[in-house]
């Protein structure tokens, strides 16, 4: 934690803030080595997060083409 | 229509979608406010939705099922956080039987107009990756998902910009 600190222009507090909110998302975990405290990215969670992003990206990009065809079609609505 | 901005935050599981239309904002508006409108644009061709309930007050439901090629239905619900005609709509949503327990995931709607056309923001927020994984199921229905290489040729377009 403290190498990651020197890495940033931010205080060793700072770093651990950031680590934490990290940490509860299940992007990095973290392991006591002696006094030390080592910082392990979860690569797999990154991915797998946005992959998932990316699916609902392509979701979204099919309803928002839907809805422009429904604005462009002027009896919209009108369908039963 | 045009998608003029996409967020995507792994930290956050956070998507944000910014897109354009040609359109008054009232008139945007409409495509969420108006179920048959809704019905339209929702599910996917081959999952197409049907709206049973379409309450659009604080605290009301949206329910509603998609019907797959062989007839299965796939049902969902919103529960209405907050709502502002024509400007504003925030709810939770999920599939299945309402479950007041569990993190929910968290759709924000945010329209704006400018001269000639509308802004719409759209925020979505998960509880958890499974939750991701869950909704997808009834976002796209089954046997739709997406192969991998496309999803590598959306990430490369965004890691790129």
């Amino acid at each position: 934690m403290s190498g990651l600190a020197r890495l940033y222009p931010m205080s060793t507090t700072a770093v651990q803030k950031h680590v934490a909110v990290l940490e509860d998302a299940g992007l990095v975990h973290l392991t006591r080595h002696g006094r030390e405290q080592l910082v392990k990215t979860e690569i797999d969670t990154i991915a797998k997060a946005q992959a998932l992003l990316a699916e609902f990206e392509l979701l979204w990009r099919g309803r928002l083409d839907r809805i422009g065809d429904v604005l462009a079609n002027r009896l919209g609505g009108d369908r039963s | 229509m045009t998608v003029i901005a996409v967020d995507r935050d792994s930290a956050a599981l956070t998507l944000t979608i910014v897109s354009e239309f040609g359109a008054p904002v009232e008139r945007v508006w409409q495509v969420w406010a108006d179920p048959r409108q809704l019905e339209r644009w929702w599910g996917p061709p081959n999952y197409p939705a049907t709206v049973v309930d379409h309450d659009l007050t604080n605290g009301g439901r949206v329910t509603y099922y998609m019907t797959g090629p062989d007839g299965e239905k796939l049902h969902g619900w919103w529960r209405i956080i907050s709502v502002d005609p024509p400007r504003s709509l925030e709810f939770e949503e999920g599939c299945g039987p309402p479950n007041e327990d569990l993190p929910a995931t968290t759709a924000e709607v945010r329209l704006v107009e400018t001269p000639a056309k509308t802004t719409m923001t759209i925020i979505t927020r998960f509880a958890s990756i499974a939750d991701m994984e869950q909704l997808l199921g009834i976002g796209k229905g089954e046997g739709t998902r997406l192969a991998v290489g496309q999803i590598d040729a959306i990430l490369a377009i965004t890691t790129a910009s």
